[in-house]
């Protein structure tokens, strides 16, 4: 099977050769290819290099164009600095809650980052046709909005000035829907959202202010015909009643959830992907512990489930250890 | 009658009421009541339930920010006072999120929790150059530096910040603090820091204890 008829066969419950390696390689990617971090973040050419080589190496099962959180915020119009072989830094554009009526939504054709983003999903479909699922980004309306005014503000914002928050969201929804349909249509099979701060506000909050965004971003994702799969950093075990509802295909798990619990909670409404740690057992461990954590998730997450780390792979994991993965993946079948 | 009070202000400060907080704060000044005793059996006790219960997942980060800034309303009335009665933190920390992390939370919980503790916290923001943290803990005379970082990419500065002490002769002088997602006790020993701590109320705990002993 190729990786892309691989992930569609396992997302429908169908029979798989092995079960889809969908681990989050970014600055692991970029180190393997030889290229320093703020290449692969400023260089759509980098990014899908690095992916390709890293995928044909450790026996990834997917394109991705993840690099860090700030493609939409510099888009914004916020300061951005790519430091030397480091995560990008960038300003927040919002300093006080006044700020907020200054941001206005743009579409990806006007944009730097996210264009560039475009270009990865267009070069990766050129280089590798139907082989692998390519899957585009956006940032949530509430992680765009931290991203803008920072976490902190954020809450104090939900509440002292819930309406003017309300616009900023509304603003980043309108900006992230804009931005669907252009990375589907440049070939992205599969739209990512990341949505971190939903794991730390507790489910109140999450029900009320957030859920309401994500539904209207992965409805619009099924209406352009991809597969939507949500990413929130953290533990997520709070709101696993609510995730339900969200309308994701894929939702990922990170490591600190139990996988058979989030399997119990979304079996019937999305496939889960997780969901072991990443330093502890795939960074810090040995090829044992990584095959025993994979076997174990697969054991847990039942028929539709993904198998990665819970977050990303860190970028000084022992070559061997990553390809681990791969090997218990082979060897389970 | 100042019990009362006491409690009034523990009750309205685990609710996030700021202004309620400061409002109770003053009368209670007003009302003699002895100040450090606001301090410590109104605010830092409401601030210790809501750190308990952040702990046990029974409240999120929006209640721990808003109690917290409930807490700092109601210190800023007593901070003259207590000087003016020579009342001194127990210890002071230096804190950050480190070099090439723009992550805030888990480092402002922190602060948050320590300041709770009665410490007093050194913020020096997020992206912060391990020779920040050793100039400030030096200028500072802290007894502890306390680091964050959110991202597996970002967490191997932490080492950068323990060699940049021992190359500045102060390793042995300071407790070195890590935490953050990412972080493990594993890991802690590893880079030979001092402490992991798993979340920001073990960490406030955790340096309360330091400072201490």
């Amino acid at each position: 099977m190729t990786s892309k008829e691989r992930v569609l066969a396992r997302l429908h419950g169908k029979p798989v050769d092995r079960i889809p390696n969908f681990n989050i390689l970014m600055a692991f990617a970029a180190k393997y290819a030889g290229h320093p971090m703020d290449k692969f973040c400023s260089d759509y050419r980098v990014l899908v290099e690095s992916n390709i080589k890293s995928a044909e190496a450790f026996g990834i099962d997917i394109m991705s164009t993840m690099s860090d959180a700030y493609r939409e915020t510099a888009d914004f119009g916020a300061k951005i600095k790519f430091p030397h072989d480091s995560l990008p830094v960038c300003e927040h554009l919002i300093k006080t809650p006044g700020d907020i009526k200054n941001i206005k939504p743009f579409k990806i054709e006007d944009s730097t980052r996210m264009l560039d983003r475009v270009k990865a999903i267009e070069l990766y479909k050129r280089e590798l046709g139907d082989e692998y699922p390519i899957m585009g980004w956006i940032e949530g309306s509430a992680a765009e909005s931290c991203d803008l005014m920072g976490l902190t503000e954020f809450i104090f914002a939900y509440y002292d000035e819930p309406e003017l928050l309300k616009e900023l969201m509304d603003v980043c929804l309108e900006t992230a829907i804009n931005c669907i349909k252009p990375q589907v249509d440049a070939g992205a099979d599969i739209i990512g959202v990341g949505d971190a701060v939903a794991s730390v506000i507790g489910p109140e909050i999450y029900q009320e202010f957030l859920l309401p965004y994500e539904r209207k971003i992965f409805a619009e994702i099924k209406r352009c015909g991809a597969i939507g799969r949500l990413h929130i950093c953290g533990n997520i075990a709070p709101l696993l009643e609510d995730l339900k509802t969200v309308g994701a295909d894929i939702i990922d798990i990170d490591w600190m959830v139990g996988f058979a619990e989030a399997r119990k909670a979304l079996e019937n409404h999305a496939s889960v992907c997780g969901n072991f740690d990443p330093v502890t057992v795939v960074m810090d461990g040995t090829t044992q512990t990584v095959a025993d954590a994979v076997n174990k998730c697969i054991d847990d997450g039942g028929s539709k489930c993904f198998i990665m780390a819970g977050c990303e792979i860190p970028k000084n994991t022992p070559r061997e250890n990553l390809l681990a993965v791969h090997t218990a993946l082979v060897s389970r079948g | 009658m100042s019990e009362k009070i006491l409690q009034e202000i523990s009750e309205q400060l685990q609710k996030g009421k700021a202004k309620a907080v400061k409002e109770l704060v003053e009368k209670a000044v007003a009302d003699g009541v002895n100040v450090k005793s606001i301090l410590d059996d109104g605010l830092l006790s409401g601030m210790g339930i809501i750190g308990a219960k952040f702990k046990n997942n029974e409240v999120f980060v929006p209640e721990v920010l808003v109690a917290a800034r409930a807490m700092n309303m109601g210190a800023s009335v007593l901070k003259p006072l207590l000087a003016e009665a020579g009342v001194e933190a127990s210890g002071k920390v230096c804190l950050g999120t480190v070099k090439g992390d723009l992550h805030d939370i888990g480092k402002n919980l922190v602060k948050m929790m320590m300041e709770g503790k009665g410490l007093e916290v050194i913020d020096l923001g997020t992206d912060v150059p391990p020779e920040k943290f050793i100039e400030s803990a030096k200028e500072n005379d802290c007894q502890i530096i306390a680091m964050s970082a959110l991202l597996t990419t970002t967490m191997a500065a932490m080492q950068d910040v323990i060699e940049a002490a021992k190359t500045a002769g102060i390793r042995d002088d300071v407790k070195i603090m890590i935490g953050g997602a990412p972080v493990t006790q594993a890991y802690c020993e590893q880079i030979n820091a001092d402490c992991y701590t798993p979340d920001a109320a073990s960490a406030a705990e955790a340096a309360a204890a330091f400072c201490k002993a």
